[in-house]
């Protein structure tokens, strides 16, 4: 039966040597080249990246909901709590998706049937994985909406009533309504203002500690990652260049384009000081060099790193990055800056 | 909502007048007057000219047009000026025959189309598609009066299946109706097509997979209920159409139907006639897109809103 | 019979026993021309219009269907809309005219029993006693003067014209009725043998405004009409005269023609009037038998002598030479017709054979032209309905092998109608068939200035009166010389040129029988039958 995780130990989610490319016409979108991480239960991941970095890619390919044409899961092993995501039936997967794993989208505006009003969208789901009537589902629903700061009452109302914000907490409170062991948010806050990002963040944090789901925030804000994450992934050209805790990568940065990332962000407090940015364009995933990825940008490169894949270091069990840089015992990045 | 209808309604009152006034001055301007199908080759010139006195020829259209105008207001819409009878009993006698092919060709149109539609939209870009696509310019550019005298040939002469023309039993309707709902399918087909990949590409769809909505139900209930509103614009306009006479199918079948109804008003240059049939087809067309306006906001709740414009519901800005 | 009137009908019926004899069957007299190239005459497999049914046991078909060939919007002697192509038909079904003219033309009793004249100016008529209205009602004298007087004072009804010449109608007594005209028409008793020229019943129509013109006292009463679409009747068990053997009947109109075919062909039609395209396939098909008729009307060129170089004789010379007849034949009716020589009625009285006629020559046609104010400018034809503007298609390539540009402007009926009277046309040739009935008094309506038939806008003084003589003059051998001098001078003067008389025909299915197929399609379907086989 698909009713229970499937194991019993820690592990909720086990990605490994996952590939997924877009093949087009004329040319194949290498967006995932091969990464793997583990989830464990209650914790929650960061995947922070810019954009095209191979994130959203990663986060559908866990549900299994790549669109088919064009895209293609080349390789690779996703476990959800014990059940091989790639290798179901749709009528397995159906059964899974929204029950042992939910995802949140990223533009909470286009993301609601604007035909049905939001109590259905969320007695939908209840009623789709659990056995109860009708009513019972709608009651839930009711519930849920409370649960995410929502009046019940306004459960029959349609998503074009509400603000963004509230679209969103409507997607969570959809998300969470079968509590579900993982959750993947994939940019929840990027398309709202400040104020209510903070809100919703509270409100995920809190939900969160509540049902004890383990989450997968996917982000390129490093703010949020320091946040709400306990584990930091940082992804380049579908690949994760640095891999540890939240301690080992913020504190501890070892790779050049983390360190990049770091050093782009403004410092409130020295206003006068320059804009750092990282030089040159982020890869273009459909003609990855032979080497690193990141080589072209990086002011450590050598040429053994443009040569071949970069070596990968486990610098402590929980910390891992991929460069060749440090093949040089005695090799380290600069670090923070200070700017100006 | 009540109030919207009303005023819709309303509307049809300069409507009718604009469209009266447009039939009064073409049919007077149209070469030929009522009286030359009554003219025979052996009157004078007086008895023409007492003829025309008769149907108040010798007066302006302007005169003509007021007098159907009175008599309008009065709701009365005339008799016909060659054979005497009311224009509303005609009308009335014809309209049923009209109303019961269009409806069936419409169904029949609609039970083909929205599956098409709905199987070209899924299987967009690949043989399928084009199939349906090569099927739909067929379905619009076949006149539908020489479909349906293909049907006439095959079926009612080389295999004898079905009747010539209308004589009252289940089986004349065969031919006319698949006639009229093989082009009203053509255009519906085209409609639900684009309109589901109209709403293919959705977000909220994505949403609905990731919450393990079984793929039927993401096409019936998720992308079928958001693609209606074009698709039921469509049908709307197509049963009007077809309503306001199928004039060709009707000539074609001998149907008794007000499209040949009018053909013939027009070709007698029967003015009040042809008139009372446009006002009457007018104000059902008005009718009958009222009625697929209201559908729409059993459809789409965001326009049930703006129909109830007037009471607000409350609209929490705050998150 | 007045021994004047019995010569008359003397001639005709010899005139036009030759004529019938030379039209049906396959052997051919001199004195009728026969149908052109490409097709033999037609032998029809005869038995649509053998007139007595056969007397052995037989069983016949209850119902009927006809198919006619225009729509028949009202059933109402009153109302100018009965007066469509098609009101020959309905009217010999369900009216009686006071006298009846048989196929031969002969004239003989209908609803009178005898008629008396003098002075072609006071008639008077003995009707039939003890006729009944469908209703019941019975015929009196009330009903001739109630009828007539309406008539008068409906502009537009279809006997209106004719009955406008009446001045008085005095009733005798309930069966003998008193006519008197305002000047002397020697076609009067004729005028009153047309099918329409019925009567209504005072009493009924006076109590039922609407529908009371319907009872008629014929063969055949209304049972229903559904307008433009088709008419039933039903046979008047208390006819007068001789009773069909026909129950019911149904005349339909299919405007589409291959739907009309498709149910001939299916047995929804036992009768049905054919095109020439089907002619050949019916006949050798052993289901169906073919009646054909030529028509009395003759197709005809006008040229509006209102337009300066229509008026020109060099002009109309070279077109009368330029047109070759066999085309016209061979084009627009698929070589089922008779290239007409004269401009005469095919089968009216006081034929003129011995007038000019023009043939083809394209080398004459260019000698005139080169004498005519012709100057190189276009020439506008103006034509109505199918076969006129084919006819028209073929005069104008004819005519471009001379060197005549012409332009044509094709429009439907009303149109033309409204278009082409009393010189307000632009038009400077006109492409018309004209409506002759087998008087030759019906000429009048060609070359009268101020009628609608005159199409080519003739107006001589000269013309004039020998139309009012001819009409003025009993004496028919008088008369037929007026009429041969009229013809001459038309043939002279080429207001008209004809071009051919169509041959139609009727198919029926196998024991169809019993229809009277009038030159002037006023088909006589009172005592149709169909033998079951």
């Amino acid at each position: 039966m698909l009713d229970e995780c499937m194991t019993n130990s820690d592990v909720v989610l086990d990605v490994q040597d996952l590939v997924v490319h877009y093949e087009l016409k004329n040319e194949v979108v290498k967006a995932v080249n091969g990464i793997s991480f583990t989830l464990q239960k209650g914790r929650s991941i960061g995947l922070v990246g810019e954009t095209g970095a191979g994130k959203t890619t990663t986060a559908l390919a866990i549900m299994n909901l790549v669109p088919k044409p064009p895209g293609v899961v080349k390789s690779g092993t996703i476990d959800v709590c014990g059940y091989k995501m790639l290798e179901l039936k749709p009528k397995q997967l159906e059964k899974i998706r929204g029950k042992e794993i939910s995802m949140i989208f990223q533009d909470p505006m286009t993301s609601l049937n604007p035909v049905i009003s939001v109590g259905e969208q969320i007695a939908e789901s209840v009623k789709l994985h659990e056995n109860v009537s009708a009513s019972e589902a709608y009651d839930r629903a009711i519930e849920m909406l409370e649960l995410v700061g929502i009046p019940g009452e306004r459960a029959g109302e349609y998503p074009h009533q509400f603000s963004g914000g509230m679209r969103q907490r409507v997607l969570i409170a959809i998300a969470l309504a079968c509590n579900p062991r993982i959750l993947i948010a994939d940019e929840p806050t990027t398309a709202l203002d400040v104020t209510i990002q903070a809100q919703v963040l509270n409100m995920i944090n809190d939900l969160k500690k509540q049902f004890g789901t383990a989450l997968i925030m996917i982000t390129h804000d490093l703010g949020v990652v320091a946040k709400m994450c306990d584990d930091v992934a940082v992804m380049y050209a579908g690949r994760i260049v640095e891999k540890g805790t939240l301690e080992d990568v913020f504190n501890d940065t070892k790779h050049p384009y983390t360190e990049g990332l770091f050093n782009s962000l403004p410092d409130i407090t020295k206003r006068e000081s320059e804009l750092k940015p990282i030089p040159g364009l982020i890869a273009d995933p459909t003609k990855l060099p032979e080497g690193c990825a990141f080589a072209p940008r990086c002011q450590y490169a050598t040429d053994a790193c443009r040569e071949r894949p970069p070596t990968i270091h486990q610098i402590s069990p929980t910390h891992l990055v991929e460069c060749t840089a440090y093949d040089n015992p005695g090799f380290q990045i600069e670090g923070w800056q200070n700017h100006g | 909502m009540l109030r919207y209808a009303v005023i819709r309604l309303l509307w049809l009152i300069p409507i009718l007048i604009c469209v009266s006034l447009i039939i009064f001055v073409l049919m007077d301007a149209a070469p030929g007057s009522i009286i030359d199908s009554m003219i025979n080759e052996e009157m004078t010139q007086e008895d023409i000219e007492e003829l025309k006195r008769e149907y108040d020829l010798d007066k302006s259209v302007f005169y003509r047009y007021g007098k159907y105008m009175l008599g309008l207001f009065r709701g009365n819409l005339g008799s016909s000026e060659i054979s005497g009878l009311s224009v509303f009993d005609m009308y009335k006698t014809r309209f049923p025959k009209t109303l019961e092919l269009s409806l069936l060709s419409l169904v029949l149109g609609t039970l083909i189309a929205i599956p098409m539609g709905i199987f070209a939209a899924k299987h967009a870009g690949t043989i399928w598609d084009n199939l349906t696509t090569a099927f739909t310019l067929i379905g619009l550019s076949m006149p539908s009066f020489w479909l349906g005298l293909l049907l006439l040939i095959w079926f009612s002469h080389s295999i004898k299946l079905f009747p010539a023309g209308y004589d009252g039993t289940w089986k004349c309707y065969v031919m006319p109706v698949i006639a009229g709902g093989f082009s009203m399918s053509a255009s519906i087909t085209r409609q639900t097509r684009s309109a589901i990949l109209d709403v293919v590409r959705q977000d909220y769809l994505r949403t609905a997979r990731a919450k393990g909505v079984p793929e039927w139900r993401v096409t019936v209930k998720h992308e079928l209920r958001n693609a209606w509103i074009p698709i039921v614009t469509q049908i709307g306009m197509m049963l009007a159409m077809t309503m306001a006479g199928s004039a060709v199918i009707e000539a074609v079948y001998s149907w008794p139907g007000v499209g040949r109804l009018m053909i013939e008003a027009i070709n007698q240059r029967d003015t009040t006639l042809a008139c009372g049939c446009v006002i009457l087809t007018a104000t059902l067309y008005v009718v009958l897109l009222l009625l697929v306006d209201i559908v729409y906001a059993f459809i789409d709740p965001r326009i049930r809103a703006q129909y109830s414009a007037g009471r607000r519901k409350k609209r929490r800005a705050e998150a | 019979m007045k021994p004047a009137k019995r010569s008359l009908c003397l001639i005709l019926c010899i005139i036009l026993s030759i004529a019938l004899l030379a039209g049906c069957g396959g052997g051919k007299t001199e004195s009728s021309p026969t149908p052109t190239s490409g097709s033999e005459s037609p032998s029809p497999t005869k038995g649509i219009s053998e007139t007595p049914p056969p007397t052995e046991e037989v069983e016949y078909y209850e119902h009927l269907n006809i198919a006619i060939g225009d729509k028949v919007t009202v059933i109402d002697l009153f109302n100018p809309a009965f007066g469509s192509s098609q009101v020959g038909i309905i009217s010999h079904a369900v009216f009686d005219s006071l006298v009846d003219m048989t196929l031969d033309n002969e004239i003989v009793p209908g609803l009178a029993t005898k008629w008396d004249t003098d002075d072609y100016k006071t008639f008077t008529f003995t009707l039939r006693e003890n006729v009944k209205f469908h209703n019941g009602e019975p015929f009196t004298a009330e009903d001739v003067k109630y009828t007539i007087e309406r008539t008068k004072a409906t502009p537009g009804s279809i006997m209106a014209s004719k009955y406008a010449r009446i001045e008085s109608v005095e009733v005798v007594n309930d069966y003998e009725v008193k006519i008197t005209l305002d000047s002397p028409n020697v076609d009067f008793i004729a005028d009153m043998s047309v099918p329409y020229a019925g009567f209504a019943n005072k009493k009924t129509c006076e109590a039922d405004p609407e529908n009371g013109s319907m009872i008629g006292t014929g063969p055949w009463k209304v049972t229903e009409i559904v307008s433009n679409d088709y008419v039933s009747v039903a046979r008047n068990d208390d006819y007068w005269g001789e009773v069909p053997v026909t129950k019911t009947m149904t005349f339909k109109f299919v405007s589409e023609e291959t739907a009309r075919y498709i149910m001939f062909e299916n047995g929804d039609f036992d009768f049905c009037g054919i095109g020439s395209v089907f002619v050949e396939q019916y006949e050798n098909d052993e289901r169906f038998s073919v009646e054909s008729y030529v028509m009395n009307n003759t197709n005809l060129i006008a040229f509006n002598f209102k337009d300066p170089l229509m008026a020109d004789i060099n002009f109309r010379m070279a077109v009368a030479h330029a047109m070759n007849r066999e085309d016209f034949v061979n084009i627009t009716l698929n070589g089922y017709g008779v290239p007409a020589e004269y401009f005469w009625g095919y089968r009216t009285e006081f034929r003129n054979t011995n007038v000019p006629t023009y043939e083809y020559n394209i080398d004459k046609a260019k000698e005139y032209l080169e004498k005519s104010k012709y100057n190189g400018e276009t020439i506008e034809i103006v034509a109505a309905m199918a076969h006129p503007i084919s006819n028209a298609q073929v005069l104008q390539e004819n005519l471009s092998k001379i060197g005549v540009k012409t332009e044509i402007f094709a429009t439907d009926g009303p149109t033309l109608t409204s278009y082409t009277p009393w010189g307000n046309t632009d038009s400077q040739i006109v492409v018309t068939s004209g409506p002759w009935t087998t008087l030759a008094s019906s000429v009048s309506m060609f070359l009268m200035p101020g009628s609608i038939g005159n199409k080519a806008n003739y107006d001589k003084p000269e013309m004039t009166e020998l139309l009012k003589k001819a009409a003025m003059t009993f004496d028919a051998a008088e008369r037929e010389k007026v009429y041969a001098e009229i013809q001459e001078i038309v043939a002279t003067e080429i207001p008209y040129l004809p071009i051919f008389n169509m041959e139609l025909f009727v198919a029926g299915w196998k024991g169809c029988g019993g229809v009277k197929l009038y030159a002037t399609n006023n088909h006589d379907y009172a005592y149709a039958y169909r033998i079951k086989q």
